[in-house]
């Protein structure tokens, strides 16, 4: 299939505003996931498993390892002639349209990738959302439609709390968004089950295109999940249900909930044993080392570790050392992290390249894991 | 396009004293380790070494072997010029040219030698675990100005009669070679890695063959040829892990031996990478039941059960109450809940159903690949 219909998009204009300890220094994109991927992972493997070859990464700010993770696209087969990576960064020239407030001016900027990429449909997509979705699917579905818009959505329960500050999705009854909203939480629970964005769009390259330019002559300063909102009251925009495994990172509370949320064998199997594989970078690291000494249960532990001592109900990156008499307990421990003997943590989010020196004891909650910044020593 | 050294491995070997695991595969692609192929830590010493034009000759059932390389991505052998060839036995006009023998697999691979034009042609067998440094080797080789350098190891003089092996004098230059010998005058076995002067291998080569020697053999016609003419023939001294994988026995012991946290091997350094095709599959799971111990595993397991002294592969899964001990498992086996395995070797994708007792009794126990285990009652 080497000319897809699908192309893709992916917006990383994500409010990371909540996720600041882990988010310092990379975008939420960038986010290290389940002991090997990153948050991109899934937008990319997504993409790719539903045959598109051409990629356009819409970059803010702090984007070094991501370049750095992508690099050619090897990993998920967009190293291409035809397609590719294309990478797409915010232009700083004194143009009236850059100085807005909203990332609009850079896709504008960015407007021949819609009007020249080989393919009639985009599909734009965030990284927050952890997910395996058939694409292929919600195309048909589109163009059954005949949508301007479709626009995939997930019914929660109103007592699900995972989804704070996502955007709603409200259909009246032929399937048709009337409305986008916010999801705030409130406290009296109603029966009635909510729908979540999965800020998963797919819009005919023509008509993004339109949109892109109507909000720059209109001169809106705004962002492009805003064009979709307000394209309710111009097009047909329509909802897709999606039914499969879903999880969204917005705070470190609710990393840390999707995280543990893995250690649940039926959980993994959805979203990572399915014929779509998601894929990232690989390492090359060596299998893992369990000692005489280790105890490990009900954990997700990534290749290269060492262990020593005891882990439970936690997640390892890889190449994370855990010596002898280490307890660590609902916690997880980002790659080459070094954890001397006898340290005691729980509920614990170390970033990258941490060494905890003999002896040392964290403790923070499951609502407020205490997180360990990227190459500290305590 | 001029190349100072190129390297040829040898991995057309049936290798059947390894049993069922070389049925459909050849011996440098058997599983290994968890998540290598045998033939990754040959391939990575050269990729670690900076040789970059690697030809793999391949004859016997080379399908797995030949999709493993690929375009050797993995090893960074995916190169404008040179990088890492597959050659493989071929018809031509005048006859059909399987591959006689270690030297003649080389000979019939003149042409893709000429191409690069290389001083020195380093030739390597694709099924012994080790780490080794070929640059190192090739200094050693210049500068003892030879025209055939032998890698060599000290074995245990017990074993020695084992061996190829080198009689050298105190600088170290071979004076006889002895292949198995019943008493060995040395202990300074063969490991089966040379490197040549091209020219020099080239004219030996040529000129036996058409005066009707065989040279089939590297061991039997190559290096007595070389000695006999008084060449300039010297024992590299390599140090450290080195180990043969050709027997059940042998390739269970070289996999318990990564066990060894103080081994040699050390595929952990970080300065010397052991790289592989590395499956996309999601970190290992250990659940609320899971016990393991003194063991390797790698992404993509789910182990429910008990590991003790074993190594697992990628997608391997364990079901509850089974307890696994001394043991390889290699990637995607189904072990079922209730079942114990000691000291076996279980092939790629098979399957070991709920209750199953595999135990040899102290000798190795295999199951093939795709094999679904039933119990010989």
């Amino acid at each position: 299939m080497v000319n897809n219909k699908l192309f893709g998009v992916i917006n990383l204009s994500e409010n990371d505003y909540f996720l600041k300890q882990i988010t310092y220094n990379r975008p939420v994109a960038s986010i290290p996931f389940l002991g090997r991927y990153r948050m991109i992972d899934f937008a990319l493997s997504n993409l790719t498993n539903a045959g598109v070859v051409t990629v356009g990464i819409f970059l803010n700010d702090r984007y070094r390892s991501l370049m750095d993770h992508i690099g050619s696209g090897k990993e998920w087969d967009l190293d291409r002639k035809k397609g590719g990576v294309f990478w797409f960064s915010p232009y700083a020239t004194p143009d009236i349209h850059s100085q807005l407030r909203g990332d609009i001016s850079t896709y504008f900027s960015n407007i021949d990738y819609f009007t020249e990429v080989p393919g009639d449909y985009a599909v734009i997509t965030g990284t927050s959302m952890i997910l395996n979705i058939d694409l292929d699917k919600v195309l048909k579905e589109h163009l059954s439609t005949n949508a301007d818009i479709t626009v995939v959505y997930k019914s929660i329960d109103e007592d699900d709390f995972g989804f704070d500050r996502c955007n709603t999705v409200n259909l009246n009854e032929y399937g048709r968004v009337v409305t986008f909203g916010k999801n705030i939480k409130k406290n009296e629970t109603e029966a009635a089950k909510k729908k979540i964005s999965t800020e998963i769009y797919i819009v005919r390259k023509e008509l993004i295109s339109d949109m892109i330019t109507d909000a720059i002559t209109t001169g809106q300063n705004i962002f492009l999940s805003d064009v979709f909102h307000n394209a309710v009251t111009k097009y047909k925009v329509v909802g897709y249900e999606f039914k499969g495994y879903l999880k969204n990172i917005s705070s470190i509370e609710g990393y840390f909930d999707a995280s543990m949320d893995m250690l649940n064998e039926d959980h993994i199997k959805e979203v990572f044993f399915d014929d779509h594989k998601i894929k990232t970078k690989v390492k090359d690291e060596t299998p893992t080392y369990y000692s005489e000494d280790s105890n490990v249960t009900n954990s997700l532990i990534a290749n290269g570790c060492k262990i020593e001592g005891t882990v439970i109900n936690s997640i390892l990156f890889r190449r994370v050392n855990v010596a002898k008499g280490a307890i660590i307990k609902d916690s997880i421990i980002m790659q080459n992290t070094d954890i001397r003997e006898n340290c005691m943590i729980e509920n614990v989010i170390t970033d990258k390249s941490v060494i905890l020196t003999e002896g040392t004891e964290l403790k923070g909650s499951p609502k407020n894991p205490v997180v360990v910044g990227k190459g500290s020593i305590l | 396009m001029k190349k100072e050294i190129i390297a040829m491995i040898l991995a057309g070997g049936q290798g059947t004293r390894l049993g069922k695991f070389t049925k459909n595969v050849a011996k440098p692609a058997v599983p290994f380790g968890g998540k290598y192929r045998i033939i990754d830590f040959v391939l990575s010493n050269c990729s670690n070494s900076g040789m970059n034009t690697v030809g793999v000759l391949t004859q016997y059932q080379p399908l797995i072997l030949n999709t493993h390389i690929g375009i050797g991505s993995p090893w960074d052998m995916d190169r404008n010029e040179g990088g890492v060839t597959i050659l493989q036995p071929y018809a031509s006009a005048t006859e059909e040219k399987w591959f006689n023998g270690t030297a003649h697999a080389i000979y019939q691979n003149f042409s893709y030698i000429e191409d690069y034009d290389p001083e020195f042609l380093l030739v390597l067998s694709g099924d012994h675990i080790y780490k080794m440094n070929y640059e190192e080797m090739l200094d050693f080789h210049k500068e003892k100005e030879a025209a055939l350098t032998i890698a060599v190891l000290e074995v245990p003089w017990d074993e020695a009669s084992r061996f190829g092996i080198m009689n050298a004098d105190k600088d170290l230059r071979i004076e006889e070679f002895e292949e198995k010998p019943e008493n060995p005058k040395s202990n300074l076995a063969s490991m089966g890695i040379y490197i040549f002067n091209w020219k020099m291998l080239k004219k030996y080569m040529n000129d036996n063959i058409n005066a009707g020697i065989d040279m089939d053999d590297f061991g039997k016609n190559v290096i007595p040829a070389f000695l006999d003419a008084k060449e300039r023939v010297f024992a590299y001294p390599f140090k450290g892990y080195w180990k043969d994988v050709g027997t059940l026995e042998s390739l269970w012991e070289a996999n318990m031996d990564l066990l060894d946290q103080n081994s040699e091997l050390q595929i952990n350094d970080r300065n010397w990478k052991i790289y592989s095709k590395n499956p996309s599959m999601p970190p290992q799971y250990l659940s609320k039941t899971a016990d393991v111990k003194d063991s390797l595993v790698v992404e993509g397991c789910i182990v429910h059960g008990l590991v003790r002294r074993s190594i697992l592969s990628p997608k391997v899964v364990i079901g509850e109450n089974s307890e696994i001990y001394d043991s390889v498992i290699m990637d995607d086996v189904k072990i079922g809940k209730n079942c114990i395995i000691k000291k076996a070797m279980i092939g790629s994708s098979a399957v070991i159903p709920d209750d199953s007792i595999i135990d040899d009794n102290g000798k190795i126990a295999v199951v093939g690949e795709f094999e679904i285990y039933q119990e010989v009652k």
